[in-house]
């Protein structure tokens, strides 16, 4: 047992409102420089729908993330000799119109315009160029469902229905959309870690976040195309990759990282989880249907003493057994087993959970209203969300697993609809209890964690003890006076 | 005089600007010791330009290396007529490919909008140095037959007494002007190498082939 | 290697005799000469003793044997320089080439008088040969080069990934590709 600590996190999605707050307390912190304008570190999109970049979730044409060769793991962009004998032109890179191109407008010209016939206008102008150009595509485009005959129809997921799944689907009244938010999953296998030929991609041992060592990267550019959820980025105008980093910075003194701290809908849940990393291969290695199953059995009990003793022996610190114990991610991915990860079969090992909607999928149009189903039993067969869909995004194409998942969420419905409206029978809930195998008191948990807790409960950043690191490398005394350690330069680019 | 300066003087100083240029930028800006590459922002006129214009590059450097290095070899391989030949014609074909992908390279970075604004002056230098190399290359090898051959015994020589710190100028002195230009050119582009993206030559990551797929950072291991 | 001891031998022979008569002091006759071991010295399948480079680097030949590697370019062509300059002349330019060009190669790596009579000898005997026309069959071979890495460009260049989005919303649109 080699046992690492992640900071993990769940999203639960039947809170999103796709008010796209997170991505812009992201792009205000990270990415408002010029040259990474188009990256959305944090993104939010309609689903169904193409996502950003378009199509993301086709690895036919990608090429991202891992796939068995044989009995063993191999990058779906190929093998090492195949991938530095591509050096030159990456044969999978997604060009900035897969994005789209980053525009303004020269408001300007609106105050500015001499006395006319005609209303002046901002045309749009590039901001790479500076020059005007024809707008075909933004952050976004396809949100809320726009467009939808070209977006949503083509969402990878969809394409995968049946014609007659699809009919229904899209059928007008039944038509309906949930929110993913997305970042970086910072990966237990992770594809852009193992495709980078520089080797300036890591993960940190301590808190399990992946990062770009920007002074390592020759921006050759494979960690784009080896990731399957397009989490890196190309920065043109500094020829270097970057991605999320978690927000490192704020993680290191406590803080939320930005979209956490700034979520609206308060949908998201930050926590330690204790792994065993020499499974972490036997796991990405099972059959599509089994890998959500497997990437939860790599995941220990922070309260089992076996598991604390070796966790001890690793190195890992008292702390930070103690904040993974009080890891709401856990309680959501081990526990309840109501959260999973986005496309497993992509192999990486996500550690970004999701909760999945319930309501989407049990809804239903009366008189002009959308409300519940009543009839919570036999839903799911016919839901209007495919299942098929849903497992397809969330576990791999299991359906079981899927309905598992939503067996429990109607569970903890109906027990609260008894509670608070009154109008269920016991028997009734206890059916619900049985079919979902969740008790009372895990329903109440649940229903706790999801709708009434502080933000102290649903992050809980580990102490990162860098201080202790630091001082154990190198002597604070001898750095007084210094603006940190060593000399800072600005990542820009003379020759 | 001149060709003391240019043959006997020059690569000197190219070498020292490389050797040096190359430890400052490594010690003080590593950040940059790469191509930035535009493949992001243009990609299908990218393939016709850099991979035909890198894979025969680095053969035809390769030829010129090899031929510097282990001379006898060299002369023994070329000994026979039909391998002089089938090299020669190898090395004209690689060459025009050459150069028409670097004008591919030239042309992309000129009328793409998007490219142009990502390009500095630096890299027109460069691709115009790289353009002319290659150019007179093609030109002495289809004008001056066959260069494979006498080049072991006009630059190799030259270039040795070079490395022996006793420049021996008349071996270049006597050749066509074309032949000149292509060797002073070559150390034109050996002393641009730190001050332009030329410098990414030495980033060959190698390293790949042989690391574990996962790296693990700690602070205190 | 039948009488590879009696090269040998003759070598150690030449370099004797060298050390006792300087080459330029006994200007070599065509009538001892080798034609054929002149041929492998011209093409440099043989090197020359001290080093100089093969003939075949800069001046054409139409030798059989040669083949289209006759059609050096860098020197004058050397078919007929028999009938130009005549035995005599030839030995004696062999003997002491100073030819702007070639003096920094020659002048410290001359030939031996075994060589310039092998040499001399096969230039006699090239004589009688017609030129090949040389640049319009290289033409040809380097036009089948081409072609070959054309071909493999075109292989490797397969599959790549041309854009997703442009071509999603323009197939839609124009009812070619993507789905409705
Ligand atoms: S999501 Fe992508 S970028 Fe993030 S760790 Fe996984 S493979 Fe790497
Ligand atoms: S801020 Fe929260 S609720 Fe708003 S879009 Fe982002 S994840 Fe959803």
């Amino acid at each position: 047992m080699n046992i690492r600590a992640q900071v993990s996190s769940v999203f639960h999605l039947d809170k999103c409102i796709g008010c796209h707050t997170c991505s812009i307390a992201c792009k205000n912190l990270w990415t408002d420089r010029k040259g990474v304008e188009y990256m959305w570190w944090n993104n939010v999109e309609t689903k169904p729908g193409t996502g950003y970049p378009t199509q993301w979730e086709n690895q036919e044409k990608y090429r991202g993330g891992w796939e068995k060769k044989g009995d063993r793991l191999q990058l779906r962009l190929g093998g090492r000799g195949g991938l530095l004998g591509n050096i030159f032109h990456n044969p999978r890179l997604p060009t900035m119109d897969d994005y789209y191109e980053p525009f303004t407008y020269r408001y300007g010209e609106l105050t500015s315009a001499p006395a006319g016939n005609d209303q002046p206008t901002a045309r749009p102008v590039s901001m790479i160029s500076g020059r005007p150009m024809k707008i075909e595509a933004g952050p976004n485009w396809d949100d809320d469902l726009s467009g939808s005959g070209i977006y949503a129809a083509n969402d990878p997921g969809v394409l995968q229905l049946s014609r007659e799944q699809r009919a229904q689907m899209f059928a007008v009244e039944r038509l309906v959309m949930l929110y993913l938010p997305r970042i970086c999953n910072h990966c237990l296998n992770a594809a852009c870690l193992a495709g980078c030929p520089s080797g300036a991609i890591y993960k940190r041992g301590e808190d399990g976040i992946v990062l770009i060592n920007q002074d390592k990267c020759r921006g050759w550019r494979m960690c784009v195309s080896a990731c399957p959820y397009k989490k890196t980025y190309y920065g043109w105008a500094t020829g270097k990759s970057e991605k999320c980093v978690l927000c490192y910075p704020r993680l290191e003194v406590g803080e939320a990282p930005a979209c956490f701290h700034s979520c609206v809908g308060r949908i998201r849940y930050l926590g330690v989880l204790l792994y065993d990393a020499d499974r972490i291969e036997a796991a990405a290695m099972q059959d599509d249907k089994d890998l959500v199953a497997a990437q939860r059995q790599i995941i220990l009990d922070p309260f089992d003493p076996q598991v604390l003793a070796a966790a001890g022996k690793a190195g890992i610190a008292e702390q930070v057994l103690e904040a993974a114990q009080r890891s709401p991610v856990y309680l959501f991915v081990k526990k309840w087993q109501i959260a999973l990860p986005l496309h497993p079969e992509f192999r990486t090992l996500p550690m970004l959970f999701y909760v999945p909607p319930l309501l989407p999928v049990v809804s239903e149009e009366h008189l002009g209203t959308q409300r519940l189903v009543d009839d919570y039993f036999t839903t799911l067969e016919n839901a209007r969300l495919p299942l098929q869909y849903l497992a397809g995004l969330f576990t791999g194409g299991n359906t079981e697993e899927i309905k598992a998942v939503y067996r429990k969420l109607m569970a903890v419905r109906i027990q609260r609809r008894r509670i608070t409206v009154g109008d269920l029978s016991e028997s009734e809930v206890a059916k619900a209890r049985e079919l979902g195998e969740v008790s009372a008191e895990q329903i109440e948990a649940i229903f706790r964690m999801t709708a009434l807790t502080s933000i102290r409960q649903r992050i809980v950043v580990p102490p990162m003890l860098r201080e202790q690191a630091i001082e154990a490398g190198m002597d604070p005394e001898r750095h007084k006076q210094e603006m940190g350690f060593g000399s800072r330069r600005s990542p820009k680019r003379r020759w | 005089m001149t060709d003391l300066i240019l043959f006997g003087v020059f690569p000197y100083i190219a070498v020292t600007l490389a050797g040096f240029g190359g430890i400052y930028r490594y010690a003080s800006d590593r950040y940059s010791l790469s191509s930035q590459s535009s493949q992001f922002l243009e990609s299908r006129m990218l393939f016709w330009g850099t991979v035909p214009w890198h894979f025969t590059i680095i053969l035809i450097l390769l030829a010129h290396l090899l031929a510097l290095l282990f001379p006898t070899a060299w002369g023994t391989l070329l000994g026979r007529p039909l391998r002089l030949y089938l090299l020669e014609i190898s090395g004209v074909s690689l060459g025009l490919v050459a150069v028409v992908s670097m004008l591919v390279l030239i042309v992309r970075r000129a009328i793409n909008q998007r490219i142009t604004t990502v390009t500095t002056v630096i890299d027109w230098v460069l691709l115009a140095a790289l353009l002319l190399q290659v150019a007179t290359g093609v030109y002495i090898a289809v004008t001056l037959r066959w260069g494979s051959l006498w080049y072991l015994h006009t630059a190799t020589p030259w270039l040795w007494s070079l490395v022996k710190l006793d420049p021996q100028v008349s071996y270049m002195a006597v050749m066509p002007a074309v032949v000149k230009v292509h060797a002073v050119n070559a150390f034109f582009l050996l002393a641009l190498l730190p001050f332009s993206r030329l410098i990414h030559m030495i980033s060959v990551p190698l390293a790949y082939m042989g690391r574990s797929p996962q790296v693990v950072v700690w602070y205190r291991r | 290697m039948k009488n590879g001891w009696l090269r040998q031998v003759s070598l150690l022979l030449i370099c004797y005799l060298w050390f006792c008569f300087p080459p330029s002091a006994c200007a070599a006759d065509l009538v001892d000469g080798d034609p054929q071991r002149g041929k492998a010295l011209f093409a440099g399948t043989t090197s020359f003793a001290q080093g100089g480079a093969p003939c075949l680097a800069c001046h054409g030949i139409a030798g059989r044997g040669m083949g289209m590697a006759g059609g050096a370019s860098f020197g004058p062509d050397l078919t007929s320089i028999f009938d130009d300059y005549g035995a005599e002349g030839i030995v004696g330019t062999l003997d002491d080439l100073t030819f702007p060009s070639m003096e920094p190669i020659y002048a410290t790596r001359p030939l031996t008088a075994e060589e310039q009579a092998d040499v001399g000898a096969f230039l006699a005997k090239t004589a009688e040969e017609a030129q090949l026309p040389t640049v319009s069959r290289m033409t040809g071979h380097v036009a089948i080069g081409l072609a070959v890495i054309s071909a493999l460009l075109v292989v490797f260049g397969r599959g790549r990934l041309q854009g997703v989005r442009r071509p999603l919303v323009l197939g839609v649109r124009t009812g070619k590709g993507g789905r409705r």
